[in-house]
């Protein structure tokens, strides 16, 4: 039992290094190029979305098929910042991971009294009331037209080149990634767990359950917006249509494909995806079919997720 | 600990190497000087996503960039198209954008779909130097104020909704007007001209992605309207239009251009006879040269693909873009291509006679009205508008 979980600690260290060295090495290796940059850090942001939802699906046991929602919030909430009042980077996100851990109080507060599909059902709305506030409320969002972001600073640099971006996307990314692997080991990660397995048999330890399903979403919701601050900052624009259903699905398929309660299996997840998304993109309505296609076989073939390539035993969790 | 200050070690490795590459790789736009056989366009259009059907500009575009090729291309030099699928979702299309320039190294964007999809990209390009021609979107935000390397084809959409309104206010003197609009930067510029004419109207919005109107039309049979206008893509238009006999209600219905397609929506919307479109390209039943010449073409090289009013939006950024790349004089620059597209005056297209200047890069001005007779579109007689 020792040996294995060493075994495992190890795995995860080396995971990690080779994740780093090839953050490192990519950039070189594309010849700093602005496209592969740019999706390289796409897929950084985009994967703090997916560990942000693992955090609540895998670690506590909750679903959101709406985290698009909190990563709308997080975006508009740079961008408006950084558009109006030349916001620091690093603010905007502050002040975009608070917006979305408000906002996740709003889904939270009823997660108490609410399971499953039910919850599903209310973070589902909650994404598509964000993306049509966005849509409506444009005196501030400036509705479809969107929010242009024309330049971004972060510690009095201005980030001017696709590099800047790529750099500070994965090593945000690399801090939710050790964030995510550590919750475990952690006493707000047993808590969790304790919830996620059986809520009459953590409330009998001691756990408070709402509470501690209230502090699973306000922590994921908050890396989402953060992430969505990123967002705003690689895309230098965002609007309502890129906060829909289907981004709130891809961020859950992510975690699904990759495997629940597993970092390095939604990070997987988040890479196989994306990486799909990307490269069907220049044949019409063919990324949507390989997304789909992708569920399908992992669903068939590998029910715990990919992260069953390298854990076995898994249950689906 | 270790791995703690390991990992922190790495990613100060990784922000060191941003801050020393980085001024070393702020990539100019490539390819701002033609030099090889072949020019090469890209485009951004729905292919998979709310709007695919829209994308069929894709095919109208490809087909007049053959046709330009069969005539010997453009100072010698072979046309090419590159389109990408950005599935109506705005950072796809900055994605791909960037794709088109920086690794495909596309010498202009051309007939690109959608306004929030156009606005994801228009200011960049523009910063880029890199020209975006043609787009099928008649949002005001791309004509005012005028951008250097951004030449707008389509008439306003303000336009649009004048048009609807003048038809109104001239055959139908006296009738309640109603309207309902899309809830956003397409649907309320034709509201906002509606008004301008008649004066305040009944008004419904609607949010896209929307399919049950059965409240809206509800709500215009009670207040009694008698005229109603729909400013709407295909799809709403055709689900409104079939819920007006369900509760016998029969207005005059006058539709926007991008609501009315050549042969679907009157194989979608059974009732559509009498009704009105305002429109800036020809009916297949013109038998306008400009009209005969784009269906020849879609038969012959995109076989499979009808002669639509979407693939016709591409038609017509194809016809904008080759004539720009025509007029220059010596080395085919970005610059000498802007300069060459200012330079058009009246010049005849699918859509009508379009001009641009250095101040004013408004393209095609006017737009008239199609009626539904007899399973077809048909011009009503002096009924165009200019803006």
């Amino acid at each position: 039992m020792v040996s294995s979980a060493v075994l495992s600690f190890a795995r995860s260290e080396r995971f990690a290094l080779l994740a780093l060295v090839l953050a490192i090495a990519f950039p070189i290796a594309c010849g700093f190029r602005t496209y592969p940059l740019f999706i390289a850090a796409q897929f950084a942001v985009f994967a703090m979305v997916a560990l942000s939802l693992d955090v609540l699906m895998g670690r506590s046991g909750q679903i959101s098929l709406g985290h698009a929602g909190f990563f709308a919030l997080g975006a508009y909430a740079a961008a408006i910042l950084s558009a109006r009042f030349d916001v620091d980077l690093l603010a905007g996100a502050i002040a975009g991971a608070a917006l979305a851990a408000l906002g996740s109080l709003i889904v939270g507060l009823p997660a108490t009294r609410l399971s499953g599909h039910y919850l599903g059902i209310v973070t589902l709305g909650f994404g598509v009331a964000v993306a049509q506030i966005a849509l409506k409320w444009t005196a501030l969002t400036n509705g479809d037209e969107g929010v242009h972001v024309r330049t971004i600073h972060l510690a009095g640099i201005v980030l001017s080149s696709p590099l800047h971006v790529y750099a500070v996307a994965f090593v945000a990314l690399a801090a939710v990634a050790v964030f995510a692997a550590r919750l475990p080991r952690t006493r707000l990660g047993r808590a969790f767990a304790a919830v996620r397995d059986s809520e009459i048999a953590a409330a009998a330890m001691g756990i408070s359950v709402a509470r501690t399903k209230v502090t699973a979403f306000v922590i994921s919701a908050a890396i989402a917006g953060a992430a969505g601050a990123l967002y705003a900052a690689l895309t230098g624009f965002v609007a309502p249509e890129d906060f829909g259903i289907s981004q709130s699905l891809l961020f859950f398929a992510m975690v699904v494909v990759g495997g629940t309660a597993s970092t390095a299996g939604t990070l997987l997840g988040a890479l196989v995806l994306d990486a799909v998304s990307q490269g069907a993109a220049t044949v019409g309505g063919l990324s949507v079919a390989l997304i789909g296609a992708a569920i399908v076989a992992v669903a068939l073939f590998r029910p715990a997720g990919l992260k069953s390539l390298w854990r076995r035993g898994e249950g689906s969790r | 600990m270790r791995s703690r200050s390991r990992l922190a070690g790495i990613a100060a490795a990784l922000l060191a190497l941003s801050g020393v590459a980085a001024p070393a790789c702020a990539e100019d736009a490539p390819g701002a000087t033609v030099t090889g056989d072949t020019i090469t366009f890209g485009q951004y259009a729905d292919q998979s996503g709310a709007n695919a059907a829209i994308g069929a500009a894709r095919y109208g575009l490809d087909a007049y960039l053959q046709a330009a090729n069969a005539q010997g291309g453009a100072h010698g030099k072979k046309l090419r198209l590159i389109s990408y699928d950005d599935g109506y979702k705005p950072a796809q299309t900055a994605a791909l954008v960037k794709k088109l320039v920086f690794e495909d190294g596309v010498f202009a964007i051309v007939g690109g779909v959608g306004s929030p999809t156009t606005a994801a990209v228009a200011p960049t390009l523009n910063d880029l130097g890199v020209p975006l021609i043609g787009m099928a979107t008649g949002s005001p935000i791309f004509y005012d104020p005028t951008r250097k390397y951004v030449f707008p084809a389509w008439p306003l959409y303000t336009t649009d909704g004048k048009t609807m309104a003048t038809f109104l206010k001239t055959h139908f003197a006296g009738k309640k007007v109603g309207i309902i609009y899309q809830d956003d930067s397409f649907g309320k510029p034709i509201l906002a001209a509606v008004e301008s004419v008649l004066g305040h109207v009944e008004e419904v919005p609607y949010s896209p992605g929307q399919v049950d109107f059965s409240s809206a039309v509800v709500k215009f049979k009670a207040a009694g309207v008698d005229a109603l206008v729909l400013a709407t893509i295909a799809a709403p238009a055709a689900q409104i239009l079939n819920e007006l006999p369900k509760f016998n209600y029969a207005p005059v219905r006058v539709l926007t251009g991008s609501a009315c397609g050549y042969t679907t929506i009157f194989k979608t919307v059974p009732s559509l006879e009498g009704a009105y479109c305002a429109a800036f390209l020809p009916t297949p039943e013109s038998k306008d040269p400009q009209w005969t010449a784009f269906e020849d073409a879609m038969a012959r090289y995109e076989q499979g693909h009808p002669a639509e009013i979407y693939s016709a939006w591409g038609w017509l950024a194809g016809q904008v873009a080759v004539e720009g790349l025509r007029r220059i004089r010596g080395p085919i620059t970005r610059e000498a291509f802007v300069a060459a597209l200012e330079s058009i005056k009246s010049f005849h297209t699918i859509g009508g006679d379009l001009s641009y200047s250095a101040q004013s890069h408004r393209g095609i001005g006017g737009q008239f009205i199609w009626q539904a007779k007899n399973g077809r579109w048909l011009t009503v007689p002096n009924s165009k508008v200019e803006p």
